[in-house]
């Protein structure tokens, strides 16, 4: 009966971890509409650059924006968010860089937020307000990004 | 104490503050709290006054009271009993097989930048990167103490502190020669952000600093606890804290921010370091350093918690097989079904993609069984200054039982909330998934906690050893 609870349970606990794989790399993607994305949700582009990450396998090429619901006030330091947006040549480079961003150490999930669309990633890490993660996450949602 | 013992007495404060410094800094997230950039010095006083001071005070005081075999487990066994003691040693013990991979990880990825960085995306690279890795470093742990002793050493200065002094140093010289910093100055960027989205970071920087209680599992290797745990503790307190900061900081003003994300990597972070000092040739080095810093942390994180499993099992808690020792004295099975476990992970990380997705929820279910594990120990510290206040202690926490509950108290809240927090869905989680998130993280943490009582609850008379040397020590 012991044996069979504990089964039972770590049947249970296998079929709640399973969830599925990361993104199809197939899946149709690009920049303007994940910015499209951020937009739509509420969220305005405060600052933005290019990013260079020339030693990261499998990096193609990617941009960082700084958004908030409303840039007035806009500071460096505390944007309403930083959000990464970086595409790779391949999922096993994809899903190697979004291994690395969740648990190159122990860091609660809530304190960051790293997702897959297709080649590309989102990521999002350091200050952030509730607002902004608020429109984040409903850009996710639009993105069809679970 | 007998000849034998005197001879495996090997450990002074140097060894014993380098062995917690190993433990305990790393390289590994200074880009995730440069990010933050002057407002990560808030953070990291914050850690250090939830966790870090606190801990570095209580294990001061445990390991001078108590310095007998079983470090965590025998300090928690005096205070609660041994069902609890046994359910502390289990906690440090069980989150390693889940965070083993993770940290292997990072080593084959860093040394993957050191030949070509393309292979950190090629699995089959990987993976046999970190079996060789882990098997070598349970091979150099079998063979003793002394061994892994100067493994730590090594790793430590020349792959931790020695980094991370050049860093500060680069980066005063940056500041020096008149560069501008990547993060203006102002009053206001020193405060932290604290709101909701923010709380799980107060969770990540409170064990930040996790590892400080290592040590206490060596006490039988240690030449002279009373004199040496304090003072090896606190220097080491003091060195991680002063080269975290200031090395996270370094990193801050020089990187732009767009170049610091944990999913480039901490190399990334250090070529966009070297470069403007015309420097990322040394890239590789840097690279190889690091991953022997890690290789220091992976043997005192594997080493410690098997060698107090072990003494759990000599009381009987376990089937002898965890308490069999081989002639240099470790607990080589305990230490070999670790590191299978450990590897049966690894590999299911890297293969499996529905594991490799869910990792980040089994690395805070990790952060959850450290933070009960160390909540015992601070409770411990407090209850054992009244049910044995006269138990000599070469080392008190200061201020009297006021200094013992303000450590005590700090350190147990601090790892409640990192528990309690750990059941909350974070912030961006999908809509409706929000209860499938805290059943998840609640069922995972009643599955690695209850393994001691179900190991108790079927108990055999002969799993205890007749002969227990800390017992009589």
């Amino acid at each position: 009966m012991k044996r069979l609870s504990l089964l039972l349970i770590v049947g249970v606990l296998a079929g709640l971890l399973a969830g599925c794989a990361r993104s199809d790399f197939t899946t149709q993607a690009d920049l303007p509409t994940i910015t499209k994305a951020l937009e739509t949700a509420g969220l305005q582009i405060c600052a933005q650059g290019d990013l260079n990450w020339n030693v990261t396998a499998g990096f193609v090429e990617g941009k960082y924006y700084d958004i908030a619901p409303d840039c007035a006030g806009y500071d460096a330091n505390k944007p309403g968010a930083r959000v990464h947006i970086a595409r790779f040549d391949s999922a096993a480079a994809r899903d190697a860089a979004l291994r690395n961003f969740e648990t190159t150490y122990r860091r609660h999930p809530g304190a960051g937020i790293g997702r897959a669309v297709g080649p590309w990633l989102i990521l999002v890490d350091g200050n952030q307000t509730v607002a902004a993660v608020a429109g984040l996450r409903a850009a996710l949602a639009q993105l069809g990004v679970q | 104490m007998s000849t034998a013992t005197s001879s495996r007495r090997i450990l002074g404060a140097t060894s014993i503050a380098l062995m917690t410094v190993a433990a305990t800094d790393s390289l590994r997230n200074l880009p995730s709290m440069a990010v933050y950039g002057w407002s990560s010095v808030a953070w990291f006083l914050l850690g250090t006054f939830l966790f870090l001071i606190p801990i570095a005070l209580v294990a001061a005081e445990l390991a001078t009271g108590w310095p007998i075999a079983g470090g965590v487990y025998a300090w928690v066994q005096e205070a609660f009993g041994e069902r609890w003691g046994f359910l502390a040693v289990w906690c440090e013990w069980a989150q390693n097989i889940v965070w083993f991979p993770s940290i292997l990880t990072f080593i084959a990825t860093t040394i993957a930048v050191a030949i070509n960085p393309d292979l950190a995306a090629n699995n089959v690279f990987l993976v046999v990167v970190m079996l060789t890795v882990f098997w070598g470093l349970t091979l150099i742990n079998l063979r003793g103490l002394r061994a892994s002793t100067i493994l730590e050493r090594i790793g430590v200065i020349a792959g931790t502190m020695i980094p991370q002094a050049l860093l500060i140093i680069f980066g005063l010289l940056w500041v020096l020669q008149g560069h501008p910093s990547q993060i203006p100055w102002s009053p206001g960027a020193m405060l932290p952000e604290i709101n909701l989205s923010t709380l799980p970071l107060v969770a990540t920087v409170v064990l930040l600093f996790a590892g400080m209680e290592l040590s206490g599992y060596h006490a039988l290797e240690t030449r002279n606890p009373q004199r040496d745990y304090p003072r090896a503790i606190l220097t080491a307190a003091a060195l991680i804290f002063t080269l975290s900061m200031l090395s996270t900081l370094a990193i801050a003003m020089v990187v732009p921010v767009q170049q610091l994300n944990l999913a480039a990597g901490l190399m990334q972070a250090f070529y966009a370091f070297l470069e403007p000092f015309g420097l990322e040739g040394w890239l590789p080095v840097l690279a190889l350093l690091t991953a022997l810093g890690a290789m220091a942390t992976v043997t005192t994180w594997m080493i410690g918690p098997a060698k107090g499993l072990g003494v759990a099992a000599q009381r009987g808690n376990l089937p002898p097989i965890f308490s069999r020792e081989n002639r240099q004295g470790v607990p080589a099975q305990a230490l070999i079904i670790q590191s299978s476990l450990g590897s049966l992970f690894s590999l299911l990380i890297l293969f499996v993609p529905s594991i490799n997705t869910s990792y980040w929820i089994f690395s805070a279910l990790t952060t959850q069984i450290l933070a009960t594990m160390y909540m015992l120990l601070f409770a411990s510290a407090l209850r054992l200054r009244y049910s044995q206040p006269d138990k000599p202690r070469a080392y008190r926490v200061p201020g009297g039982k006021v200094g013992i509950w303000l450590a005590g108290a700090a350190g147990f809240l601090s790892c409640g909330f990192v528990l309690f927090i750990g059941f909350v869905p974070p912030g961006n989680t999908a809509s409706g998934e929000e209860l499938r998130y805290t059943v998840t993280m609640l069922i995972g943490y009643l599955l690695f906690t209850c393994p001691p009582f179900i190991f108790r609850a079927l108990r055999k008379q002969n799993w205890k050893q007749p002969a227990l040397e800390h017992e009589s020590t």
